[in-house]
C-alpha cells in the first residue's frame, strides 16, 4: 500500500473531498493542514495548496487529486462516458462556486462590496446551477450525479454545505439539494467521520 | 464505432485539442463551428450549460472543454500510461488553467476585446508568465521524454494551443522562451498531426 500524504490548510475547502475519499475507503492518510498565515509555500510546487503524495509521487491541483483518489478507491463512474459526465458536471459547478464565493467573501467582510447590489445576480447564479444541478441528478435517478456514489458527489455535498453556512436562505429555496447533500453525508462510511469532524465553515 | 459531433465556434480555442486527437487518431467526426453572430443565438439554448464547446458521442453529450478533451484522450490512448501519469497531465492542464485566467486581462486588452492600460497590466503579465513557463519548463526537464508526461498526450496539445496563442498576442514570446517555443513546434510535428496543423489556417486564437 503507498504512503499517502495530504497537504492542506486546516479548512474543509479544496482537500475535504480527498478527505472524506479516504474516509470512505478506510484508507489511513496523513492529513497535514497548516495555518493560513506564513504557511511554507516553498513546499509546493506550484505555491498552492492542497497537493498530495503517493509514495515518491506528488499531485497538485485539487480535482486532479480527487479524480485519482476516486480511480484507485473504486469513486469513479462506470466507465470513461460516466467519468466525463461527472468531470462535466464540476467543471460546470467550479464556475458557478466561483462566482457564488465572491458573493460569500462579501458578506463574511473579506472583500468589500454592495450585498444588496450583488444579491440579484447570486441568487439568479444559484437558481441556474441548482436548476442544472437537479436536472443531473433527475437524469441519473440513482440519488447520485452518475449511477453510483463518486468523488463528484462528495465535492458537490461539501460546497452544498457551505452554502448553508453562508446563505440562511438555501435550505428552504432548495430543499431537496440539501436531501442530496445529507444523503451523501450520512452514508455508513463516512457519517462518524462527518459528524466528528468539527463543523468548518468553509 | 460512435458518432461524434464537435460544437463549437470558427476558433482554436477551447475545442481545438479535441481536433487535435481526433487528427491523430484517423477518427472522423463532425467539426461543427457556429458564427458567433449569426448562429451562436439560437444554438446558445440548446446547450444545456449556454456554453461550448460539447461533444456528442452518440446519444450522448458531454459538456466542458476539459471534460471532453479528457475523455477522448482516454478513449485514444492519450492519456499517460497509468493513473499518476493521468493525475500528473490533470494537474499541469489546471495549474495552466489558472495560469491563462491570470493573463487573461492583459490579452484581452491585448486583443482589443476590452479596456485597459497595457503597461500597467504589463508586469503582472510578465511575472506571471516567468512563474508558469518556468514551472512547465521543470515538468518538461522531469518527463525527459519531450513531452510533458512519457508520451505525447491531450496534455500536450493543450498546452502547444496555449503556446501558439501567446506566440500570437505576444511578439517578444518566442525570443524570452525559445524551448517552450520549441516543445510546441515538437508537438506540432507528429506525424499523425502534422498535416492538419499545416492545412488548418492561421486562427489568432
Amino acid at each position: 500500500m503507498p504512503q499517502y500524504k495530504l497537504h492542506y490548510f486546516d479548512l474543509r475547502g479544496m482537500a475535504e473531498p480527498a478527505r472524506l475519499i479516504f474516509h470512505y475507503a478506510g484508507q489511513e492518510f496523513e492529513d497535514i493542514r497548516y495555518p493560513r498565515e506564513n504557511w511554507p509555500k516553498n513546499l509546493s510546487e506550484t505555491g498552492k495548496a492542497p497537493w498530495l503524495n503517493v509514495d515518491d509521487e506528488k499531485i497538485h491541483e485539487s480535482l486532479a487529486i480527487n479524480r485519482y483518489l476516486g480511480k484507485i478507491f473504486g469513486l469513479s463512474g462506470k466507465d470513461e462516458m460516466e467519468n466525463a459526465q461527472i468531470d462535466s458536471i464540476i467543471d460546470t459547478y467550479k464556475d458557478f462556486f466561483k462566482e457564488a464565493q465572491s458573493y460569500h467573501a462579501v458578506k463574511r467582510g473579506r472583500a468589500e462590496g454592495n450585498l444588496e447590489e450583488l444579491k440579484p445576480k447570486y441568487d439568479e447564479t444559484c437558481k441556474k446551477w441548482y436548476t442544472y444541478l437537479q436536472s443531473r441528478l433527475d437524469k441519473s435517478e440513482s440519488g447520485f450525479i452518475a449511477s453510483k456514489i463518486s468523488w463528484g458527489d462528495f465535492l458537490l455535498a461539501e460546497g452544498i454545505l457551505t452554502m448553508q453556512n453562508f446563505d440562511e436562505e438555501f435550505a428552504e429555496k432548495y430543499p431537496k439539494i440539501v436531501e442530496y447533500q445529507k444523503r451523501i453525508h450520512s452514508l455508513p462510511k463516512i457519517k462518524s467521520y462527518v459528524e466528528t469532524r468539527g463543523n468548518l465553515p468553509y | 464505432m460512435p458518432q461524434y459531433k464537435l460544437h463549437y465556434f470558427d476558433i482554436r480555442g477551447m475545442a481545438e485539442p479535441a481536433r487535435l486527437i481526433f487528427h491523430f487518431a484517423g477518427q472522423e467526426f463532425e467539426d461543427l463551428r457556429y458564427d458567433r453572430q449569426a448562429e451562436w443565438p439560437k444554438v446558445k439554448p440548446t446547450s444545456e450549460t449556454g456554453k461550448a464547446p460539447w461533444l456528442d458521442v452518440d446519444d450522448e453529450r458531454i459538456y466542458e472543454s476539459l471534460a471532453l478533451t479528457r475523455y477522448l484522450g482516454r478513449k485514444f490512448n492519450l492519456a499517460g500510461k497509468d493513473e499518476m501519469e493521468s493525475a500528473q497531465i490533470d494537474s499541469i492542464v489546471d495549474t495552466c488553467k489558472d495560469f491563462f485566467d491570470e493573463v487573461q486581462s492583459y490579452l484581452s486588452v491585448k486583443r482589443a476585446r476590452s479596456e485597459g492600460n497595457l503597461e500597467e497590466l504589463r508586469p503582472k503579465y510578465d511575472e506571471t508568465c516567468k512563474k508558469w513557463y518556468t514551472y512547465l519548463q521543470s515538468r518538461l526537464d522531469k518527463a525527459k521524454s519531450g513531452f510533458i508526461t512519457s508520451k505525447i498526450s491531450w496534455g500536450d496539445f493543450l498546452l502547444a494551443e496555449g503556446i501558439l496563442t501567446m506566440q500570437n498576442f505576444d511578439e517578444e514570446f518566442a525570443g524570452k522562451y525559445p524551448k517552450i517555443v520549441e516543445y510546441k513546434d515538437r508537438v506540432y510535428s507528429h506525424p499523425k498531426i502534422k498535416e492538419y496543423i499545416e492545412k488548418r489556417g492561421d486562427l489568432l486564437y
